[in-house]
């Protein structure tokens, strides 16, 4: 940690150097002394870490320059050391924001090394925990961990970009499994929001009777049960992103009351009168259609558009051709690598047996049975007898989808073109028609 | 008045804050008789306009730097006169206690003087 510095504020010269010396004495500190309130304020870009106020100064009130103080920084702690011995003007200054208020006498010194102590633990906590959220932050930068290269993933990458720089809604759709929670992520830590709280609820998870007051909070003794005061998702999220999974699972008399938040940007506890303002970007997301929803009446359509945001939808893995290959691997050596294993690779014939696979589990599927092959092998190498599918034949997923002929046509081609690299004479060679049929069907965006 | 020879003041505080190096010392002395002269003047000028307010604001002043430099006989004194003006029969006696203060703290001054001469 950088130096102390402490800013002095007292006008009894002898007082002030008296202090300044003393708190000098650890070399770890820079003291400035200052002898009114004008002279404190105008040096305040220089980022105290502490600033001790007399109350009673020339030019205006220690409380004046704490107002003052607290307007422009109110990190800065504020200590009043003060020749007034009044209890009620040290309960003031204490409840607008005075860290603490002691009397000029011989505890002086040992208060004031306690508190220097105090906050420079709290500094410390605060730098480790800046340096943790900038860890996470590059742990969730998004080409770390959404990885492929398909054009399905690539024009993932362009939206995801484009949300974090604003603060529009996002609403994330996908089958289980694509990942949906892993891209509120990469945009909460990729925007300016991502020093604040990323809080995550899955709507699905929570009881019906329990939803309100998980989401806004409650007041003590608001509903049997209620033996304290709980802060909900909305305020534990103020200033970052809450990110609402499964939101089409919630019920039509919460969704009224989501809608009315969202709206206002204000809420109020269940059980309390006081209304709170909350600043909080809303990420969406939802394995159903929510469209769909709306036209049944199981989902408000006012809701529905200020949810809409901006639309990202995860393609399934099965439509994301190479990136089996490209996920696998980075799924083996992440594995390898937190279990302490020699690096393995995978086989030709294993990865043949892995694209050939619809993963009705997607990604979440990918990686626990790439997880299990690798604990199966005996080697470094991963064959194709240590991939086990849990979602029946190939053919039969493929089939469950219930498309039409020409959707399936369509899907064929585009699976061996992602699988050959876009090389279609290769595919044509491989699906035995001819290459003009391919060409055609690119050319008329069927595929 | 005549000099005392019991000692006005105590530097244990002071030592406790500053050390005991001399220059420092000596620093904090030239401090302390530069505030007493100063709040001197200002304690007669209230005192001559019948201001107990004024009289009251300037012994809260002296009141910490009395403490540090241990003048014990004032102690009480100081505080009395920092509250004057909550005391209607005090306020009644406002020239006497303030030059009876002021008498006792210029032996304090005459006695710093002559310990820390100036060089």
């Amino acid at each position: 940690m950088d130096g102390f510095r402490i800013f002095i504020t007292e006008d009894d010269m002898l007082y002030g150097e008296m202090l300044k010396y003393h708190l000098s004495l650890n070399p770890d500190n820079e003291v400035h002394l200052f002898r009114n309130g004008q002279e404190c304020l105008k040096n305040l870009y220089r980022m105290p870490s502490l600033i001790t106020l007399d109350y009673s100064l020339p030019d205006m009130s220690g409380l004046e320059v704490m107002r003052h103080i607290k307007k422009e920084n109110p990190e800065i702690p504020v200590v009043i050391v003060s020749g007034q011995e009044d209890v009620s003007t040290a309960v003031t200054l204490l409840k607008e924001g005075a860290y603490d208020y002691f009397v000029k006498d011989d505890d002086v010194k040992d208060r004031l090394w306690n508190i220097i102590k105090k906050i420079r633990e709290n500094l410390l906590l605060k730098s480790e925990i800046n340096k943790l959220k900038d860890e996470i932050g590059r742990k969730y930068e998004f080409r770390n961990v959404i990885k492929g290269n398909s054009p399905a993933i690539r024009q993932i990458f362009t939206l995801i970009e484009k949300a974090t720089k604003t603060n529009i809604t996002v609403s994330v759709t996908g089958e289980t499994g694509t990942g949906k929670e892993l891209v509120a992520k990469a945009i909460h830590y990729n925007s300016p929001r991502a020093k604040k709280p990323f809080v995550a609820v899955n709507v699905s998870a929570i009881p019906r009777e329990l939803i309100e007051s998980e989401m806004f909070g409650h007041e003590k003794g608001s509903f049997t049960g209620a033996i304290t005061r709980k802060t909900g998702k909305f305020e534990q999220a103020h200033g970052g992103t809450l990110f609402l999974d499964e939101i089409g699972e919630m019920d039509l008399h919460m969704q009224s009351k989501l809608l009315r938040v969202i709206q206002e940007r204000e809420l109020n506890r269940v059980g309390g009168n006081e209304t709170i303002k909350i600043d909080v970007r809303l990420i969406v997301a939802t394995n159903r259609n929510l469209s769909d929803e709306v036209a049944k009446g199981a989902f408000r359509e006012d809701l529905y558009y200020r949810l809409l945001g901006l639309p990202i939808e995860l393609p399934p893995l099965r439509y994301r051709g190479h990136d089996i290959i490209i996920l696998a691997k980075y799924f083996v050596d992440g594995f390898c690598a937190e279990n302490k294993l020699r690096k393995m690779s995978i086989s030709e014939a294993a990865q043949q047996k892995l694209m050939q696979y619809a993963f009705p589990g997607n990604v979440r599927e990918l990686k626990a049975m790439i997880e299990l092959a690798a604990v199966l092998t005996d080697s470094d190498v991963i064959d194709e007898q240590h991939i086990s599918f849990n979602s029946g034949s190939v053919a039969t997923n493929f089939l469950l989808e219930e498309n039409t002929l020409e959707e399936y046509t369509s899907k064929i081609i585009r699976y061996y073109l992602d699988k050959y690299n876009n090389n279609v004479v290769l595919v044509a060679k491989k699906l035995d028609v001819g290459k003009s049929t391919i060409y055609r069907m690119l050319k008329e965006q069927r595929v | 008045m005549t000099m005392s020879d019991e000692k006005l003041y105590k530097l244990d505080k002071l030592f406790e804050y500053v050390g005991d190096s001399q220059e420092t010392i000596r620093e904090m002395v030239n401090l302390f008789l530069q505030s007493a002269d100063e709040i001197k003047t200002q304690m007669m000028t209230a005192c001559r306009q019948n201001n107990p307010e004024g009289v009251g604001k300037a012994a809260h002043k002296l009141k910490p730097s009395l403490d540090i430099f241990g003048v014990n006989n004032l102690a009480v004194q100081v505080r009395l006169i920092e509250k004057i003006h909550l005391d209607k029969e005090m306020c009644l006696n406002l020239h006497q206690i303030v030059k009876d203060f002021l008498d006792k703290l210029d032996l304090v001054v005459q006695q710093l003087h002559h310990d820390f001469p100036s060089k």
